[in-house]
């Protein structure tokens, strides 16, 4: 699970162009949304993005990922027991 | 009564020193070829998680926007007006060049969003939280003087009091190869790119110049010479002291679509410097000819 931490906090980095952000910096508790990393609907879209083209897992809309997106760790649970590829 | 239109602040991001008049005592010099814009170090005017959808595009146009509303004391204009000859064409092709790649099954909504031209404008409302008229003008090489048109006609008529106007234009190496093959660049050419800024406002105080008359035509006259003689008539009505020609200040900004609109920053910075009182920029760089008539502010 730690590793699959890691490649997903490396992969929200890229997708959101955070630049000069390392994946230590992102606690894998905090909030992504409004507290914490400060993220918004549209990063919400590229997250979706992000799931279904590296994990194929495909969201019905942006109301599911309220709960998946809640912090880097949530994801990584969805992702793990979710992920076709 | 008409109202008269002052220039409170100017601002430019270009090929010469960035947010500031320094340049204007010993301006780079610039040989054929592109070349992008000296960009500035965005630290004071947004963090890394507010710019992390921005292209230099919109970092250069929120820059500069962001500095006439300190320089200006106008925290919250009544109207943003914004030019652009080819918009954000960085986000375009990135845009496009997934879409080749990757199909149009997952395309990445930010792209999307920013690949068109009234993402600038809209972009620095957001960030300033304006929430009043907002209009993008794409004319090509007159992209600067129809959003300055749209500021000083509204100004003028007392609709407005105070309206944020600029042109930003920047450019790829993909860009940069189209506007060679097409001919709007020659190999002589300083290929370049630009933003600018102006806070207008209906009051004097403070004011760095006047805005006397912003002008869009086509010349009648039939050929070359014709064009260049009617276009010495028009210009010799206004009796400037001094006359800013497409040529003279492509010299120090090169060739790009809001090249104009950076002429006008300087027009401001000498008419405040005291160098000139009256000044016109000529732009003559495509078909439609765009004249800015600038003056220093009565009783200054």
């Amino acid at each position: 699970m730690e590793d699959l931490v890691l490649e997903i906090k490396n992969k929200i980095i890229e997708a959101l162009n955070l630049k000069g952000m390392s994946p230590e910096e992102i606690d894998e508790n905090a909030p992504l949304f409004k507290e914490g990393l400060g993220l918004d609907s549209i990063d919400a879209l590229e997250l979706m993005l992000l799931l279904e083209k590296n994990y194929g897992i495909k969201l019905k809309g942006p109301a599911e990922g309220k709960e998946i997106f809640k912090s880097v760790k949530c994801i990584a649970d969805y992702v793990a027991a979710r992920r076709t590829k | 009564m008409r109202q008269k239109a002052y220039i409170r602040a100017a601002s430019q991001i270009s090929i010469q020193k960035p947010l500031c008049d320094d340049w204007m005592r010993e301006p780079m010099e610039y040989s054929q070829g592109l070349h992008h814009c000296l960009d500035p170090d965005w630290g004071p005017y947004f963090n890394p998680i507010q710019s992390r959808r921005m292209g230099n595009l919109m970092k250069r146009a929120l820059a500069t926007s962001l500095q006439v509303m300190r320089d200006s004391g106008i925290g919250n204009p009544d109207a943003i007006m914004t030019g652009t000859g080819l918009g954000c064409v960085e986000n375009t092709e990135i845009f496009l060049e997934k879409m080749c790649r990757e199909g149009e099954e997952m395309l990445p909504p930010t792209q999307f969003m920013q690949s068109t031209h009234n993402t600038i404008g809209s972009l620095v409302a957001i960030n300033i939280h304006c929430t009043g008229y907002n209009c993008t003008y794409s004319q090509d090489e007159i992209s600067f003087e129809s959003a300055l048109l749209d500021a000083f006609l509204q100004i003028s008529s007392g609709e407005i009091e105070s309206a944020l106007a600029g042109s930003h234009d920047e450019i790829t190496d993909t860009s940069y190869r189209f506007l060679r093959e097409s001919l709007w660049l020659d190999e002589k050419d300083v290929a370049s790119e630009g933003s600018a800024a102006l806070m207008l406002s209906s009051s004097q105080e403070k004011a760095l110049c006047e805005i006397a008359d912003v002008r869009i035509f086509r010349t009648p006259a039939k050929g070359a010479n014709g064009k260049a003689r009617r276009l010495d008539e028009i210009v010799d009505g206004y009796g400037a002291e001094y006359v800013m020609r497409s040529q003279d200040y492509m010299n120090l900004f090169g060739k790009n679509f809001s090249v104009s609109g950076l002429a006008c920053v300087a027009g401001v910075g000498l008419i405040a410097n005291g160098k000139y009182s009256n000044i016109l920029i000529i732009n003559d760089l495509g078909a439609d000819i765009g004249l800015v008539h600038l003056k220093k502010p009565c009783g200054n």
